[in-house]
C-alpha cells in the first residue's frame, strides 16, 4: 500500500460532512489533489464519502482536461484503467498537502 | 451474526469430515475458521456465476447449513458427544489467557473507529460496494464508482464482512475472534504431539504478542486479512486430516495465499488435497478476468526479472531480518525460532513450509519495485505474521523436547500424514 495509516481523520472533517449532507449517495464528487503527498489523505476523504463515485485528479490541469489521477506509477505493474473522461461531478473539493479539505465552488 | 459462521463450519465438518480437536474450546476454535472460510467461499463461488449477493443471499448460507445439521442430526449429537468439556487446570488457565486479550479488543473495537490503512481503504470498501451494488463485478469493482485500489485481490475476507453488514451487523469482531480461534484450534490440535502443557503455554504467551493483539496494521483490530491468511495457513501445516479445503481458503484470502498454498503442498504433496486449491484458483481466476486490473502487482512479470535482481537477494534477506528482529512487534520469538531449528538435531516438520513461505517472501521482496527497505517497513511484519503458527510449533517443539525427551520423536518428525483421527 502507499503508506502507513494517515492521521487524518475524515469522519472528524467538517467539510466532508457538509458534502455527505449534500450530495446524494448516487451523486457525485471531484477531488483534486494539490500536491503530490494530498494523496495520503485523499484516498481516505474518497473512502468516507462512499458510496458516492468519487474521482481524483492531480491539479487543477488535469481535473479540466478530466484526466483521472494514477497514484503508483509503475511500469512493471498495473495502474488503473484510465476509463473515458468522467462527466462532470455534483461537487468539487480540493486536498492539500497536509489534508486540509476545501469546497472551492 | 458470527454464530453464523459455527453454524456454517459444523455443515461443512459434516459433509466433509476434518480432523477437528476434542477439547471444546479448540473444537468449536476450528469449527469457527471453517465456517469463515467456507461462507467466504461459497459467496465468492456464487459472485463469480453472477448470483445477486443480496441480504438473502447472505442468509441463505448459515439457513442451509442449520438444515443440513438438522437433516444430519444424529452425526451432531456424534460431534457433540466426542467433544471434551471438562478441560485441565492447563487447558482452562490457557484459554483465559488467550482469550483475554481478545475481550478487549472486542470492547475497543467498539467504541474506537477503525484507523488503519488497508482496512479503511481497500478491504472495508470492497465489502461496502458488495453490500451495496450486491455483485463482486458491479460498478465498484468495473472502477466506475469511486476509488478500489488492488481491483483484482480476492475477496473471501470482504465477503465476510459484507455478511455481517448485510444482516445488520459490525464487521470488526470478526477480525478479532479470527486470531483467538486460531490461536485455541492449533494448540488443541498440537496439544498430542507438544504435550498439553507446552502447547498450552506456549500458544497462550503467542496471544500477547503486539504484532498479533496492538498492531495497528494488521492486528486483531484492523481490518487486514493477515491473521485470516495466518489462520488458515496454521490450519494447513497442522492438521491431522486433509489440509485440501485450508489450502482453498489461502488462496481465495490474499495473493499471498497462492505462495502460503504451495507452500503448504510441498510439506504435504499429496494428489487429492489439490482438488479443493485448483478449484479455488479457477474461480479466482475466472473472478479476475471479469474485472479490470487497478494497482494490482503483476508478480509473474516481477519475477521473470529474478535473474537480473538476483544480488538483491541478501538485501531483501536483510530487511526482513530487521523486522523480525524488532522487539517492539515481536519481542524475543523469531529470534527464538532461528535458534531453535539451529539448535535440533532432527529436522522439525515445520520448517518445510516456514522455510518455503519466507523464502518465497524474501524473493518477492527483491524484485520489487518499491524500495526495498520501505516495502520491508510497510509489510514484512505482516508477512512474518502469516508464519506464526509454523514458527511457533518449531519453538514450543523444542521446548516440549527439553522438558520431555521421550516425547521428541513423536512431537514432529513422525507426523501422521492424511491420519483423521482427532488430536
Amino acid at each position: 500500500m502507499i503508506a502507513e495509516a494517515s492521521s487524518f481523520r475524515p469522519s472528524e472533517d467538517p467539510v466532508l460532512e457538509e458534502v455527505r449532507g449534500r450530495v446524494p449517495s448516487d451523486g457525485s464528487v471531484d477531488i483534486v489533489m494539490l500536491s503530490g503527498d494530498a494523496s495520503q489523505s485523499a484516498v481516505f476523504a474518497g473512502v468516507a464519502l462512499a458510496p458516492r463515485d468519487v474521482r481524483f485528479f492531480s491539479g487543477w490541469d488535469d481535473w479540466r482536461a478530466r484526466r483521472r489521477a494514477i497514484f503508483f506509477r509503475d511500469a512493471r505493474a498495473a495502474n488503473a484503467a484510465e476509463g473515458p473522461p468522467p462527466a462532470a461531478a455534483t461537487i468539487v473539493l480540493t486536498v492539500d498537502g497536509q489534508g486540509r479539505i476545501a469546497a472551492p465552488r | 451474526m458470527i454464530a453464523a459462521f459455527l453454524i456454517t463450519g459444523v455443515a461443512v465438518a459434516l459433509i466433509m469430515p476434518h480432523a477437528l480437536p476434542r477439547f471444546v474450546a479448540g473444537r468449536i476454535a476450528t469449527l469457527f475458521l471453517l465456517g469463515i472460510g467456507a461462507n467466504g467461499t461459497v459467496l465468492f463461488l456464487l459472485g463469480t456465476l453472477g448470483v445477486p449477493l443480496r441480504p438473502l443471499t447472505f442468509a441463505l448460507i448459515p439457513v442451509v447449513a442449520l438444515l443440513v445439521a438438522v437433516m444430519r442430526r444424529r452425526d451432531v449429537l456424534r460431534l457433540a458427544r466426542g467433544t471434551r468439556v471438562r478441560g485441565t487446570s492447563q487447558e482452562i488457565a490457557s484459554t483465559l489467557v488467550i482469550l483475554l486479550p481478545f475481550v478487549v479488543l472486542l470492547w475497543t473495537t467498539r467504541v474506537v473507529p477503525l484507523a488503519d490503512y488497508d482496512g479503511v481503504t481497500l478491504w472495508m470498501p470492497k465489502a461496502h460496494a458488495v453490500v451495496l451494488e450486491g455483485s463482486i463485478r458491479g460498478p465498484f469493482f468495473q472502477g466506475e464508482r469511486g476509488l478500489n485500489l488492488h481491483n483484482r485481490y480476492p475477496l473471501l475476507m470482504p465477503l465476510n464482512a459484507a455478511t455481517l453488514i448485510a444482516l445488520g451487523s459490525s464487521a470488526r469482531p470478526l477480525f478479532v475472534l479470527i486470531p483467538a480461534a486460531m490461536l485455541l484450534g492449533v494448540r488443541d490440535l498440537l496439544s498430542r504431539r507438544l504435550g498439553r502443557a507446552p502447547a498450552s503455554w506456549g500458544f497462550a504467551a503467542l496471544a500477547w504478542l503486539p504484532q498479533i493483539v496492538t498492531a495497528n496494521e494488521g492486528g486483531a483490530s484492523s481490518a487486514y486479512s493477515d491473521l485470516a491468511l495466518a489462520a488458515f495457513f496454521g490450519m494447513a501445516i497442522v492438521t491431522r486430516g486433509s489440509p485440501g479445503l485450508w489450502i482453498a481458503f489461502l488462496v481465495l484470502t490474499k495473493n499471498e495465499g497462492l505462495l502460503l498454498a504451495l507452500a503448504a503442498l510441498l510439506y504435504r504433496p499429496r494428489l487429492r488435497d489439490l482438488v479443493a486449491p485448483a478449484i479455488a484458483f479457477a474461480v479466482l481466476v475466472t473472478w479476475q478476468q471479469s474485472v479490470p486490473d487497478a494497482y494490482d502487482e503483476r508478480n509473474a512479470a516481477l519475477l521473470r526479472e529474478l535473474t537480473r535482481r538476483i544480488a538483491w537477494i541478501s538485501d531483501a534477506f536483510m530487511a526482513f531480518a530487521r523486522r523480525a528482529g524488532d522487539l517492539r512487534m515481536w519481542g524475543v520469538f523469531w529470534p527464538l525460532v532461528f535458534v531453535c531449528t539451529a539448535i535440533r538435531r532432527k529436522p522439525l516438520c515445520a520448517i518445510t513450509p516456514l522455510l518455503a513461505a519466507l523464502s518465497g517472501y524474501v524473493l518477492m521482496f527483491s524484485v520489487t519495485s518499491w524500495n526495498i527497505d520501505e516495502l520491508a517497513r510497510v509489510s514484512a511484519d505482516r508477512l512474518l505474521l502469516h508464519c506464526v503458527i509454523p514458527a511457533a510449533w518449531i519453538v514450543i517443539a523444542c521446548a516440549s523436547a527439553s522438558v520431555q525427551p521421550k516425547r521428541t520423536a513423536a512431537v514432529c518428525d513422525t507426523l501422521p500424514h492424511g491420519d483423521p483421527s482427532p488430536a
